[in-house]
């Protein structure tokens, strides 16, 4: 139940460059599931662990580009 | 000559008012935050929202500006319109190819476009939501037509690599 | 203390900071808009509206992203007018200790048009409350919703987090560049600020309350 959709959050969580709360809650938002709360439970559907992995590295892209 | 109006401050309870509704400064950091916040909490449904929200609050200010101006030209009423959309700082729009049928308006420097680039660079789809609303308001308001018949969406972005940001505005 | 709060918020509203010939107000390193409050409150309501009802378990992510935007709001307006030459001619000659620099932010914010806000207590580097009366995100709750089952003034609640994190985490007064790495590093910090709205008109109280508080690390 929910290995990869747990790598994705600590991905997540390990790479913010920030608070890491904020990143998880936009994950959470884009994905639709509280995902950084409730991973473990959720299976690991193909798709939506697909999702899971555009959306986190979208928001890291994303913090990286921010201006500095 | 400009056909904005000054807005009104009450100083003891810090509250500013234009045309009867409340105003409020805020940075470029926190408008493009809360519209990213909004985009990816609703996603496809955000620009509807951020469209809406910009066309009704734009259009209650607009319409109280009216009656506190009493102007009978619609073309008066869009000059102020887009006087009061410079004077309050998110950029100097042409509105001369607006018409009662609605029409194209223009925007070189927009707030949105110019803030969302400066934190974040370019985004791949146009940004100005609030801008679109805001048109959409002007348009109803100096033409006296019910909001539901007005629509506005932005065709070109600054935000999104174009020259310029350029609406599209339809009555039906 | 010696912060004239009248003169201060009488100077920055008669400043007539409007748009320039672009239509744009470049002022503090930022820029600026005199937005519509009925704008921001149709936006944070009517997302957290949605989620509440189509995906409630998402409602608390919701919040903390419309508190972080306070955060970067503070951090970037009030850090960007704290080290600007209007502060250095208007606020700092009346500044005589550590805390007058958040004296003097709150007298200036009550030139924005977010309501009144009045100080209550501050404990050096530990503890703030501030009052706040006519809120624009309480009052235009309730124009458009039925009493709230919680506090809904998020902006404020972040603003004034960050306020006291840049004044006791990020010590403006050395006058840091405000840059994103700054920005982590004083609100990521395990001992940076956080504030909590316990009393909110949106929920019925006769005006909206907050402490602010270290976390505990």
């Amino acid at each position: 139940m929910g290995k990869e959709l747990v790598q994705v959050v600590e991905f997540v969580r390990g790479r913010a460059r920030g608070t890491a709360v904020v990143e998880l809650a936009r994950l959470n938002l884009l994905v639709g599931r509280a995902l950084s709360r409730n991973a473990e439970s959720i299976p690991d559907d193909p798709e939506l662990v697909a999702r899971a992995w555009v959306c986190a590295r979208e928001i890291l892209e994303h913090e990286r580009k921010a201006r500095r | 000559m400009s056909f904005h109006l000054a807005p009104k401050a009450d100083l003891e309870r810090g509250i500013t008012t234009l045309g009867g509704r409340r105003l409020v400064f805020h940075c470029h950091h926190y408008n493009v935050f809360l519209q990213r916040t909004i985009e990816d909490a609703l996603q496809e449904r955000a620009p509807g929202l951020l469209v809406a929200a910009g066309m009704e609050a734009s259009r209650s200010m607009l319409q109280g500006l009216e009656n506190d101006a009493r102007s009978g030209s619609a073309a008066d009423a869009l000059r102020r319109a887009a006087d009061t959309f410079a004077a309050q700082g998110f950029g100097r729009m042409d509105v001369s190819g607006l018409g009662v049928g609605g029409g194209l308006a223009t925007l070189d420097h927009s707030h949105y476009a110019v803030g969302w680039v400066s934190r974040w660079g370019k985004r791949p789809t146009p940004g100005c939501y609030f801008v679109a609303g805001f048109l959409a308001g002007a348009v109803a308001v100096a033409y006296r037509l019910a909001p539901e018949r007005v629509t506005s969406r932005e065709t070109e972005c600054v935000a999104a690599g174009d020259e310029r940001c350029s609406f599209r505005v339809e009555v039906w | 203390m010696a912060i004239d709060e009248r003169v201060i918020v009488e100077t920055v509203a008669g400043m007539g900071l409007a748009g320039n010939e672009e239509g744009l107000i470049p002022a503090f390193g930022l820029y600026l808009t005199n937005h519509y409050a009925d704008f921001y409150n149709r936006i944070s309501f009517g997302v957290l509206g949605a989620l509440i009802r189509e995906n409630p378990e998402l409602t608390e992510d919701a919040i903390a992203l419309l508190t972080e935007a306070a955060h970067v709001c503070a951090f970037h307006t009030f850090g960007g007018i704290m080290e600007s030459v209007e502060w250095d001619a208007l606020v700092q000659p009346m500044i005589e200790s550590r805390e007058d620099w958040v004296h003097g932010m709150i007298a200036v914010v009550n030139a924005f048009g977010w309501g009144r806000f009045r100080v209550a207590q501050l404990l050096p580097g530990e503890r703030l409350v501030v009052e706040l009366r006519d809120s624009y995100e309480s009052c235009g709750y309730l124009e458009s919703y039925p009493q709230a089952d919680g506090p809904r003034c998020y902006l404020a609640n972040g603003g004034l987090a960050g306020l006291m994190n840049l004044v006791y985490q990020g010590d403006i007064t050395r006058r840091p560049a405000l840059t994103e790495d700054l920005y982590r590093e004083v609100f990521s910090h395990p001992r940076s600020f956080r504030s909590r709205e316990h009393l909110c008109a949106a929920k019925g109280d006769s005006h909206c309350e907050f402490v602010v508080e270290r976390m505990q690390g």
